[in-house]
């Protein structure tokens, strides 16, 4: 399945519409669509917010397929060039005080995903994810 | 998402429904930016009981407030957390981390605001007066204190000018009769001066502007920092010294039978009964008789012949009363003050204590005893099944109940079933809380 979303939060409600409509075409678990929806929402809040330089509206899009107990993910935008799993891990051990408000999105989708894979490709940053059922 | 906010006092309540995500974490970033600027911090309780859904933008708020409230020496806490919301945040390391409790209820008890006590009720016993019976629960030893704005002669003289009008903020526990307006500018609130109840955190008020319409409000939704504009207050400080659970036959019993028999109980009971008592009552009515003024007691209203509006000449123009009930089978939420004429009223302030109340003509022939009540009446609602706090129950009739209407009540007003709370007046004083609005 493929769809794509504009580059505006409101959008999230919409990823997370098609991905129920995903799940339930592919009988997945609840638990597995939520664990979709947060790795994908995670990546494109990121790009919403910060990867685009010139204002305006931008589409990303997503194609999400299942082969047999295998989800894999693509996620292609015309952002800028980002690799999100570049970033240092946090430290979700540090109390509570010393801990910096943010960074967490992409620790998130290393959880929830089995593998992670960026590249960049002409003007396009392409994410591809899998996750086991 | 969905932000509900209730604010009191003491703490914040922010009903969070939905999905927490980078869109939904904006409306709440909101709500929480409006809680921090308001004049003074307080507790706040996420309530999480409605969430759905969590991502990394939504505890970033989530941390953001805890931070903030940190630095104001305020807690935040995150209550019915479950389910999938509470793997991701555990997912994080964050939920050792950040104080959560299993509802908001619970955190109000770990926090002292609301206490879960119980009440230790007597035996029923008959009350003469009344007809009915009551029983007994002691309840705060707080001495009750009645504090006065402004004076009762200058809403009867209809005098009330910009000079005696105070501004005066109300929280949840605030209990008070009097004239009351809202608005920003004295030509919004002087010609509307009406009747006035605040209890349970609302403020219901009857304009004067011919529509006999009463405006209620609950300033739930914004930092609970409205003010009202008053030319008379009337309000209880301290809480509750007794509760008593009324209970009558099919007849009911009136107000004055009801506050006899408490004002016969106190001289009983309490050695530090000195005639006064404030009363507010979470009733079953089995009908309403109201009285009111007609228009806004200011100086340019004033009667053209000098005397009172109450006075026989006046009174008919200026007050409605009601010959027949203006509503039966109600739930009413009421409060006032009362005084025995029989005991030693020279230990109060006279003044303050003749600035409360006044002989009105709708109230026939009681020589024994003067009540002032104002009550606010909801479509009729279940009485609780094991009634206790009174705020508490007062409160629920808020949240849930159909609001009806509000009243300033004629003593004949018929009770079938009430809670009540009685403090036992230890002194008249001015208000400190209010503010002249001029100068």
């Amino acid at each position: 399945m493929r769809f794509t979303l504009k580059n505006d939060l409101s959008e999230l409600n919409r990823l997370a519409t098609e991905l129920e409509a995903f799940g339930q075409a592919e009988s997945l678990s609840p638990q597995t669509v939520q664990q979709l929806n947060l790795a994908l929402d995670e990546l494109v809040t990121n790009t919403i917010n910060y990867g685009y330089e010139q204002p305006g509206q931008h589409s990303i899009e997503v194609e999400i397929e299942r082969k047999g107990d295998v989800v894999e993910i693509c996620l292609c935008d015309n952002a800028k060039a980002f690799d999100p799993f570049s970033a240092k891990e946090p430290d979700i051990e540090a109390d509570i005080d010393d801990r910096p408000i943010g960074g967490l999105g992409v620790f998130l989708v290393r959880k929830l995903m089995d593998t992670c894979d960026y590249r960049r490709k002409g003007d396009r940053n392409v994410v591809q994810l899998s996750k086991k059922l | 998402m969905e932000v509900t906010a209730q604010i009191h006092e003491t703490h914040a309540v922010l009903k969070l429904d939905g999905r927490l995500d980078a869109y939904g974490s904006k409306n709440l970033e909101e709500a929480v930016k409006g809680l921090l600027n308001a004049s003074h911090q307080r507790l706040i309780i996420f309530d999480m009981s409605g969430l759905s859904y969590l991502s990394s933008a939504g505890i970033r708020v989530l941390l953001a407030t805890y931070k903030a409230q940190n630095t104001v020496g305020q807690k935040l806490y995150l209550a019915g957390l479950h389910g999938y919301c509470e793997q991701v945040l555990n997912m994080t390391g964050f939920s050792g981390q950040l104080p959560t409790a299993t509802d908001v209820a619970s955190v109000l008890q770990t926090e002292g605001i609301r206490s879960p006590r119980a009440c230790e009720w007597s035996e029923p016993f008959a009350a003469a007066a009344s007809g009915g019976t009551l029983r007994h629960s002691p309840w705060s030893k707080d001495p009750g204190e009645i504090r006065v704005l402004g004076h009762i002669e200058d809403v009867l003289y209809s005098r009330v000018t910009l000079d005696n009008v105070h501004s005066k903020r109300f929280s949840e526990t605030e209990y008070s009769i009097g004239l009351g307006a809202l608005g920003a500018e004295p030509g919004d609130y002087m010609p509307l001066f009406g009747e006035m109840i605040t209890i349970g955190g609302a403020m219901v008020w009857l304009p004067t502007d011919g529509h006999d319409t009463p405006d209620y409000l609950i300033p739930k939704t914004d930092t609970g920092e409205v003010s009202i504009r008053t030319g008379f207050n009337v309000s209880l400080h301290g809480d509750f010294n007794d509760l008593f659970l009324f209970e009558s036959d099919d007849k009911g019993a009136t107000l004055a039978e009801i506050y006899r028999d408490l004002f016969a109980w106190a001289k009983r009971q309490r050695p530090d009964f000195k005639g006064g008592l404030e009363v507010t009552l979470r009733a079953e009515m089995k009908s309403v008789y109201g009285s009111g003024v007609l228009f806004s007691t200011i100086a340019e209203n004033a009667p053209k012949n000098g005397e009172m509006i109450t006075h026989p000449d006046n009174f008919a123009k200026w007050f409605e009363i009601d010959q027949k009930p203006r509503y039966k089978h109600v739930t009413g939420l009421i409060t006032g003050v009362g005084i025995d004429l029989s005991s030693d009223l020279s230990r109060y302030d006279s003044e303050r204590l003749g600035a409360c109340f006044y002989i009105n003509p709708g109230n026939k022939g009681a020589t024994d005893q003067m009540l002032h009540n104002h009550g606010v009446f909801f479509k009729s609602q279940p009485f609780p099944k094991e009634p206790g706090n009174l705020h508490d129950e007062i409160q629920q009739v808020i949240d849930e109940g159909e609001f009806v209407d509000m009243r300033h009540l004629l003593d004949d007003c018929v009770v079938q079933r009430a809670l009540i709370g009685v403090s036992a007046i230890q002194q008249f004083v001015a208000d400190p809380e209010g503010r002249p609005v001029k100068g």
